[in-house]
């Protein structure tokens, strides 16, 4: 077998068992989430659904004691948040919990460390009380916030008409600035560009490194391309910038052919160049097996993500940590050793485990395919 | 730090003085073998870098012993890492050879 | 272009000698480009250097992480159990640091005494003493509750229910203690019942050591006033005078010290700080009666203290126990009493679980030991939150010490670790103190929230949670690292120090959610900061199974 028709088979069978893994993924969590909603506190059983999104059960023991669960979602960092409240006969809000969240697990760590929703307890569902959200978590917060407002507001039954979800003008700032940085990178691959390349592409890099990594910290991880795979966005995003970079960056490859991305944009190929120039270190050899080790760990996550149904779980990317300092353990002692590898390699990164690299392999291979069958027929 | 013994400690710290002037040395020898002049405030400098990083090593051991494994590994992560980087940068300066022009 | 070097190589390359054909075998050349000289005689003075600077590299880097190992390790680090008889555990120099007021004590409006129900023990035994008597049932409201413990309720609407769940808790606890938590516990739970039953007091609350008032009253059936019970024992005709109030102090303390404590300070006996209609000796131990005299011979105040032992605490709730500092301090004010009544001046032993006539806290700050926390536990340098007082009310002539500023309070703005992870949510969020209390503003803490947590919890006797008191990032060993920010932190005006302390705090060190230590049947999983130290561990020593998980650090 040669190893084209290797590369192929293994393409559609990724194809595969990425479809596969969602669509698993969603018969799973259909089932999941009735049961989630029984297990936020012991002491509710008999839970049935009685209206959208409002549960009710008993507390154990005493079958007269009705509790009324209700579930709100709003748009947070990584996917709609959903939070659950409980209520109890008198209007007294006596737990809260988050059924399903594809946050970041150390964000919303933070915001439940800073026991925000606790203020809601004790809390009738009449008088929501003021909370602060917790400066480096704020999307999170905030959306868990008016979530449990919205589902408070669910049990008294006066639900609020859900418009659409207004986008700051910082996004817009994000925004705009992540277009202006592609544009950037287009013009100066593009022939008309008279100057010093080199030195171009390294100022452009610079920027987008302390742009969208230490300023903003909204690079795109594996967990954007879960989100965009999945579909999440659709239900609301409170920030589109990561979302909006991956997309460019694939218009921007699709058009130009190149992967103008991982060369002059992406913040943590900046660090590694950054730091891989102090020691002067030369790219090394990218061999068969390096190829496909970064190939299977990037399909082994982006399936599990899908399935789970959850981007975040699944990141095993280090932008995070190394701009904001977000992740866990594990993740923290990768980023070390990269960042110290770096010193000695150039981009280890990038050459070993970035899934960006198959990510974009794969698209090219597709593309000389598809295209490649194409031209054949116009030719015959 | 040795329990049951009352000179161990002493020696312990006077094996450590020796070794660094050993390694000052080293540097020097190094240094001269790479074709670079010692100058004295770049290998204070370089010395100074490693002795810091010994710091941090030995900060993040002692939150290990006090039971906070986890922090005494961030610990060396987060404060050795600029630490390394910089020892690189000072590699880069002090050591390496410039780049031929042309 | 032609290397210099390469130039240079050519000329000094032994072959291409005209004299000697062969290996000139060689002196040192001028310029190296790490050539051996001299392979057969041995390791060159060179690589001696090169190879033997890097093994000493590699080996200070070595000896670092070990010494750095043990002396994280290390019996020293445990502060209170090692130097305290010699005075070398209150190690931290207050100089610099004086101030007049402590941190937060300026009164904001009138400042008031407290009342004997507002202290929590109090009221729960006047409550229990109610409810046993048949005069009130909880279902009969708080209306109906009677005497102050009915006033102090009717004020703050919510707090009896909170305070009726705890008994109910109570209850639950002793169950679950019964049931199977007296087996994982078992050397914990003895530990605790060594020291307080065993050393503190006998079985019906009456006092081992120091003797109480109130059980001599008890005894007797006489009421005993502190004009009697401050000078019992005395002998001497008049009290020996010292050569000056700094004398008086220099002894006391050293005194302090040798009877076991790791800290002491002395300050004036500030009447504002005492409880009104509390006296023991008195019947009813004066709640009724008493009203909000204070007995002239009170003049000074000496406050000493120890901390709880380090690992247990860290291993809160289950594996923790106020006891054993308690139990000392208490040992020490009893001997302190009888010291300076030898003297023949009157002494009053203020001490721990509840016997007191006084609100510790203040004093504790007026004698310059520490500072006010967001946990409302007083905090001081050498010890962190974990510092359990006693003190000795006297009318001797002392130098007092001034209150110190060493910038912790305003630490706990920003910190809030221990609002983060107290189990029932007591502790208050406010940035700055906001609760007016008494004067002064406060952050208050929910005692009956603070309450139903000790009645809840995996402990024999419910009297204790103390998982604030273990996060608190003040309460480390004594370690260099720690000595470093301790020192670094209060003389830094700029204030980085404190944020990057803050920052490396936050991310470095990882906790529990709140609930996480809670028994498992409230909802918790008996989580713990860190695990329990060995000696706390029952399945290491009893025949037992261990079917529990440990969450916690190692």
């Amino acid at each position: 077998m040669s190893a084209k028709t290797v590369e192929r088979i293994s393409a559609i069978a990724a194809l595969i068992i990425l479809l596969a893994a969602w669509i698993a993924g969603g018969v799973r969590s259909k089932g999941a989430t009735l049961e989630r909603i029984g297990n936020i506190s012991e002491e509710i059983v008999d839970v049935r659904q009685v209206g959208p999104s409002v549960y009710e059960g008993h507390r154990r023991g005493d079958a007269g004691d009705k509790l009324c669960i209700a579930v709100a979602e709003h748009p947070g960092y990584g996917g709609p948040v959903q939070v659950a409240v409980v209520m109890n006969s008198a209007g007294i809000i006596e737990r809260i919990a988050l059924v399903d969240t594809t946050d970041t697990t150390t964000y919303v760590s933070r915001v439940l460390d800073a026991a925000v929703l606790d203020a809601f307890l004790g809390t009738s569902a009449s008088r929501p009380p003021k909370v602060d959200a917790v400066t480096g978590a704020t999307l999170s917060s905030t959306a868990m916030i008016k979530a449990a407002n919205k589902a408070a507001a669910h049990i008294k039954g006066t639900v609020g008409e859900s418009g659409p979800v207004a986008v700051s003008p910082d996004e817009m700032v994000k925004a705009g600035l992540t277009v202006a940085l592609f544009l950037a990178a287009f013009l100066i691959s593009s022939r008309f560009f008279r100057w010093n390349k080199t030195y171009a592409r390294l100022g452009l890099l610079t920027a987008a490194t302390v742009i969208l990594g230490f300023l903003y910290g909204t690079q795109p991880s594996l967990a954007s391309l879960a989100l965009l795979l999945a579909g999440f966005w659709t239900k609301g995003l409170a920030s589109y910038t990561a979302l909006i970079c991956l997309v460019l960056a694939f218009v921007v490859f699709f058009a130009t052919k190149k992967n103008l991305y991982c060369a002059m944009i992406c913040p943590f190929g900046g660090l590694q160049e950054g730091l891989g120039r102090i020691t002067k270190r030369s790219p090394p050899e990218r061999t068969a097996w390096m190829k496909w080790i970064s190939r299977g760990f990037a399909l082994t996550a982006l399936s599990a993500a899908l399935y789970f149904r959850n981007p975040s779980d699944a990141e095993y990317t280090p932008f995070g940590m190394a701009f904001s300092f977000i992740g866990s353990t594990a993740i923290f002692a990768l980023t070390v050793l990269i960042l110290v590898a770096s010193l000695v390699v150039k981009r280890p990164w990038c050459a070993l485990l970035c899934p960006a690299t198959p990510v974009f392999d794969y698209l090219a291979f597709m593309r000389n395919w598809l295209t490649r069958g194409r031209k054949k027929e116009k030719q015959s | 730090m040795f329990p049951g013994t009352t000179m161990l400690n002493y020696i312990f710290w006077m094996v450590m003085g020796a070794l660094q002037v050993l390694i000052v040395m080293g540097l020097v020898e190094w240094l001269k073998s790479r074709g670079r002049k010692p100058v004295w405030w770049q290998v204070a400098l370089l010395y100074a870098g490693f002795a810091f990083l010994c710091a941090v090593v030995a900060g993040g051991t002692t939150l290990m012993g006090e039971f906070e494994t986890i922090a005494g590994w961030y610990f060396i992560g987060v404060l050795g890492l600029p630490v390394v980087i910089c020892l690189a940068i000072a590699v880069r300066l002090f050591v390496m050879k410039k780049p031929t022009q042309g | 272009m032609a290397n210099e070097h390469n130039a240079l190589d050519i000329i000094n390359d032994p072959k291409n000698r005209v004299t000697d054909a062969g290996n000139a075998g060689a002196g040192e050349n001028g310029n190296d480009v790490g050539e051996p000289g001299g392979e057969n005689k041995g390791v060159s003075r060179r690589n001696f250097l090169k190879f033997g600077g890097v093994a000493a590299a590699a080996a200070t880097m070595a000896g670092a992480a070990g010494a750095g190992f043990a002396v994280g390790r290390s019996d020293d680090a445990y502060t209170g159990y090692g130097r305290t008889f010699q005075g070398g555990d209150q190690f931290f120099n207050r100089e610099p640091f004086r101030c007049d007021v402590p941190v937060m004590m300026e009164p904001v409006g009138k400042v008031v005494r407290p009342e004997w129900t507002e202290y929590l023990f109090l009221r729960l035994r006047a409550l229990v003493d109610i409810i046993k008597s048949g005069k009130w049932t909880p279902d009969m409201g708080v209306e109906a509750l009677p005497g102050p413990v009915g006033d102090h309720y009717r004020a703050r609407p919510g707090e009896l229910e909170i305070m009726l769940e705890s008994l109910q808790r109570n209850v639950k606890r002793a169950e679950a203690w019964k049931k199977g938590k007296n087996k994982r516990y078992a050397l914990a739970g003895a530990y605790n019942m060594a020291l307080r039953l065993g050393g503190m007091e006998l079985p019906g609350h009456v006092q081992r050591i120091p003797e109480d008032p109130h059980d001599e009253h008890m005894r007797t059936g006489k009421p005993i006033p502190p004009e009697d019970w401050d000078y019992r024992g005395i002998w001497r005709e008049k009290p020996m005078e010292f050569k000056s109030p700094k004398h008086a102090s220099v002894l006391i303390k050293r005194m302090a010290h040798q009877f076991g404590m790791s800290l002491v300070g002395i300050t004036k006996f500030d009447p504002r700080f005492m409880f009104k209609g509390v006296m023991r000796g008195m019947p009813d131990k004066g709640h009724y009666t008493w009203g909000d005299k204070v007995p002239e011979h009170w003049k000074s105040i000496i406050i000493f203290g120890v901390p709880m032992n380090w690992d247990g605490t860290y291993a809160a709730v289950g594996y923790s126990t106020s006891f054993d500092a308690y139990f000392r301090s208490r040992v020490a004010a009893s001997l302190m009493e009888r010291f300076i009544r030898e003297l023949g001046y009157p002494a009053r032993a203020q001490f721990p679980g509840s016997n007191y006539e006084i609100m510790m806290s203040p004093y504790v700050q007026l004698a310059g030991l520490g500072q006010y926390s967001r946990a409302g536990v007083v905090m001081v340098p050498e010890l962190g939150a974990n510092f359990r007082p006693a003190a000795i009310v006297t009318n001797i002539e002392f130098e007092y010490d001034k209150p110190i500023d060493v910038k912790m309070a305003d630490f706990c703005k920003k910190c809030k670790i221990c609002a983060e992870q107290c189990p029932s949510g007591a502790i208050p969020f406010d940035d700055e103190p906001q609760t007016v209390v008494r004067g002064f503003k406060r952050w208050k803490l929910n005692e009956e929230k603070c309450y139903q947590q000790w009645a809840s919890g995996p402990t024999q006797d419910g009297l204790g949670c103390r998982v604030c008191i273990g996060v608190c990032p003040y309460s480390r060993k004594n370690t260099w690292i720690h000595a470093i920010s301790r020192e670094m932190e209060p003389r830094d005006p700029t204030g980085l120090v404190s944020q990057g302390l803050l920052a490396m705090q936050k991310n470095f060190f990882k906790f529990h959610e709140a609930e996480d230590y809670r028994s498992d049947w409230d909802g918790g999983k008996e989580a713990s900061y860190h695990n329990p130290p060995w000696w706390m561990r029952a399945e290491n020593f009893l025949e037992i199974e261990k079917d529990w998980e440990y969450h916690g650090m190692e």
